[in-house]
C-alpha cells in the first residue's frame, strides 16, 4: 500500500468524486480497460470518491461518458502539481539551483587552511609557500596531492623538521614540526663583544673566543663587558673578533609580601547554576540577568566554545558557558609557622615563573617578620645561569 | 435437452480438470477458473480471478465469479486497489454469502 501511494506521489495523483447511476458499471468498465482505482470510498447511493493517476485520467473521461457519470476533481496531489506551483515563482528555482551549486563548490573544494604547530614561522609565510604549490582557498581537494607537495617542501625548506597535509572534509590541515635551531642573530664574522643581562657575581667562564675582561667572583651590573672581542697585542695591531662564549653567574631572585594570620577563606557549598552568553571577549550579550544569580558570594568560571560553522567568518565569536559556584565565606585564624608555609607556596609560585628554565637553583632563603599579627614573608632563590649575550661595537 | 447437454459436459470437463489439478499438484483457481478468497481477521479480504462487481454500497458488495456470484455484508466497506486480477477490500465483514 505503502509503495502505491508512494509512486502515486511521485506521479501525481487525483482524487477524483465521480457522481451518477451506474457507479458499478463505471467500475468495471475501468477495471477492464486497465485504468487503475485505489481507495475508492462510497459517500453516498450515487457518488463515490477515488483515487486516479493523472495519466489515467484523460481516459476516464470517455468511461463516463458511456456511462453517464460526472467528474469532478476534489483534490490534487503529487509532485507534478508541486512543480508546476513552482514554475510561476522563478527566483525559488534559481535559488534552489543556486544552493546546489553552492553546496557541491564547498564540498569538493578547499574552504579552510588550519596550520598548527608553527610557533617561529608566521602563518602568512607558510599560506604563501602553499600557495607556491598550487594550493589555496577554492583548489578542488581531487587534484591535491598531498604527499607529492609535503615532500617538495620539506625539500624546499630547511627550517621545517616534519610536515603532516591532511584534508577532512573540505578543509585542510597543515601540521608543521619546526626545526628548534637557534639561529645566531650576529654573523660570524661580525666582531663583537660579550655583555651581562643581568646583575650578578660572576661563577665560571667558558670563552670560545675573545679577551676576559671581568674576573670570576667578581659583581657585574647589567649591560657590564664581560668578554672583549678587541684583542690588542703589543707586537702587532690590535685584532677584532667574534667574541662567543658562555660565562656563568650567580643572580638572586627576590620577592616578600605580607600575609595576615586572620583571614578569610572561600569554601564551595556546592551549588552551582550554569548561564550562557554569546559573543565576543569585550562585548558580551548575557542571556541572564545578575539578578538571576542567588548567591551572594560566588566564584564564576567562564568557558568559551567556538560556534563551528561560523569559525571562519566569525573568528573572535564564542559561545560562553557560565557557571557559577556558590562560595561562603568563613573567617579563619592560623598559626606562624602555618602562614609562612602559606606565603612561601604563593611566592615561590610567582618567582618561578621569572626564573629562567635553564638556571640552576642553588640556594633558596626564607625569612619572614611578625608586625602586629601581619606576617612578612622574603623568599630569596639563588641561581647559576648564563648571562652572556652578543652585543657588536664599531670599530674606531 | 439442449441446455442440459452443455451442463452435462461442463460438468464432466470440470471433474476432468479438478483431477488433473490434484495430480500435478497446481493451483486450482485457474484451471478450474474460479475465484480465490482470502481473508486476514475479519477487516480484510482478497478476491482474485473474478468476474466483475454488481453491486457496492457501504454495507454490502456483490461480486461476479464463476462457480457463483459472491455476497458479502458488513461495515464500512473501502475498495482499496482494484485489477482485473485482484479485488481488495477493508472493512468490518460480518458475513460471506455464495448466491444461487
Amino acid at each position: 500500500m505503502f509503495l502505491i501511494n508512494f509512486v502515486g506521489y511521485v506521479k501525481g495523483y487525483i482524487i477524483a468524486s465521480i457522481e451518477g447511476i451506474f457507479l458499478e458499471r463505471f467500475i468495471n468498465i475501468c477495471m477492464r480497460r486497465r485504468i487503475f482505482l485505489w481507495n475508492i470510498n462510497k459517500v453516498n447511493d450515487f457518488k463515490i470518491l477515488a483515487k486516479i493517476n493523472i495519466k489515467d485520467f484523460k481516459r476516464i473521461r470517455e468511461v463516463a461518458l458511456k456511462t453517464k457519470c460526472k467528474i469532478k476533481i476534489s483534490k490534487r496531489f503529487g509532485l507534478p502539481f508541486l512543480l508546476s506551483r513552482y514554475k510561476k515563482r522563478k527566483f525559488t528555482l534559481i535559488g534552489f539551483f543556486l544552493f546546489l551549486i553552492i553546496l557541491w563548490y564547498l564540498s569538493t573544494h578547499v574552504t579552510g587552511i588550519i596550520i598548527t604547530g608553527n610557533e617561529v614561522l608566521q602563518r602568512s609565510e607558510l599560506i604563501h609557500e602553499l600557495k607556491n604549490f598550487g594550493i589555496s582557498k577554492g583548489t578542488d581537494i581531487k587534484k591535491i596531492n598531498t604527499l607529492e607537495i609535503e615532500n617538495k617542501i620539506m625539500t624546499k625548506r630547511d627550517d621545517i623538521a616534519w610536515i603532516g597535509l591532511n584534508i577532512q572534509g573540505s578543509k585542510l590541515y597543515l601540521e608543521i614540526k619546526e626545526r628548534n635551531e637557534i639561529i645566531p642573530k650576529i654573523d660570524e664574522n661580525v666582531p663583537c663583544n660579550i655583555i651581562a643581562t643581568k646583575d650578578g657575581v660572576i661563577e665560571s667562564f667558558e670563552i670560545r673566543n675573545g679577551k676576559q675582561i671581568a674576573k670570576i667572583g667578581s659583581a657585574v651590573i647589567q649591560g657590564d663587558i664581560l668578554v672583549s672581542g678587541i684583542i690588542e697585542c703589543e707586537n702587532s695591531t690590535t685584532r677584532y673578533v667574534h667574541s662567543f662564549g658562555e660565562v656563568y653567574a650567580k643572580t638572586w631572585y627576590k620577592k616578600n609580601d605580607n600575609f595576615p594570620m586572620e583571614y578569610l577563606e572561600k569554601i564551595n557549598t556546592g551549588k552551582i547554576t550554569k548561564k550562557l552568553s554569546l559573543g565576543t571577549p569585550k562585548l558580551k550579550i548575557n542571556f541572564y540577568t545578575n539578578k538571576k544569580i542567588p548567591y551572594t558570594f560566588y566564584e564564576k568560571i567562564e568557558e568559551k566554545n567556538n560556534i563551528k560553522l561560523l569559525e571562519k567568518i566569525f573568528p573572535n565569536f564564542y559561545i560562553f558557558k557560565n557557571t557559577f559556584f556558590e562560595q561562603e565565606e568563613v573567617l579563619k585564624n592560623r598559626n606562624e609557622q602555618e602562614t609562612v608555609e602559606f606565603g612561601t607556596k604563593i611566592i615561590k609560585k610567582q618567582l618561578k615563573e621569572e626564573i629562567p628554565e635553564k638556571a640552576k637553583v642553588t640556594c633558596i632563603n626564607i625569612n619572614h617578620k611578625n608586625i602586629e599579627n601581619i606576617i612578612n614573608v622574603e623568599v630569596e632563590y639563588e641561581c647559576i645561569e648564563n648571562i652572556a649575550a652578543l652585543s657588536t661595537f664599531s670599530i674606531e | 435437452m439442449f441446455k442440459k447437454k452443455i451442463n452435462n459436459n461442463e460438468k464432466k470437463i470440470n471433474i476432468f480438470k479438478e483431477k488433473i489439478a490434484n495430480t500435478l499438484d497446481m493451483s486450482k483457481e485457474i484451471i478450474l477458473g474460479t475465484v480465490k478468497i482470502t481473508f486476514i481477521g475479519n477487516k480484510e479480504v482478497t478476491i482474485e480471478n473474478y468476474k466483475g462487481i454488481i453491486e457496492y454500497t457501504e454495507n454490502l458488495i456483490k461480486i461476479r465469479a464463476l462457480p457463483q456470484t459472491i455476497k458479502l455484508c458488513g461495515k464500512k466497506f473501502e475498495i482499496k486497489t482494484i485489477t482485473q486480477e485482484m479485488f481488495y477490500i477493508t472493512g468490518i465483514i460480518d458475513s460471506l454469502e455464495f448466491l444461487k
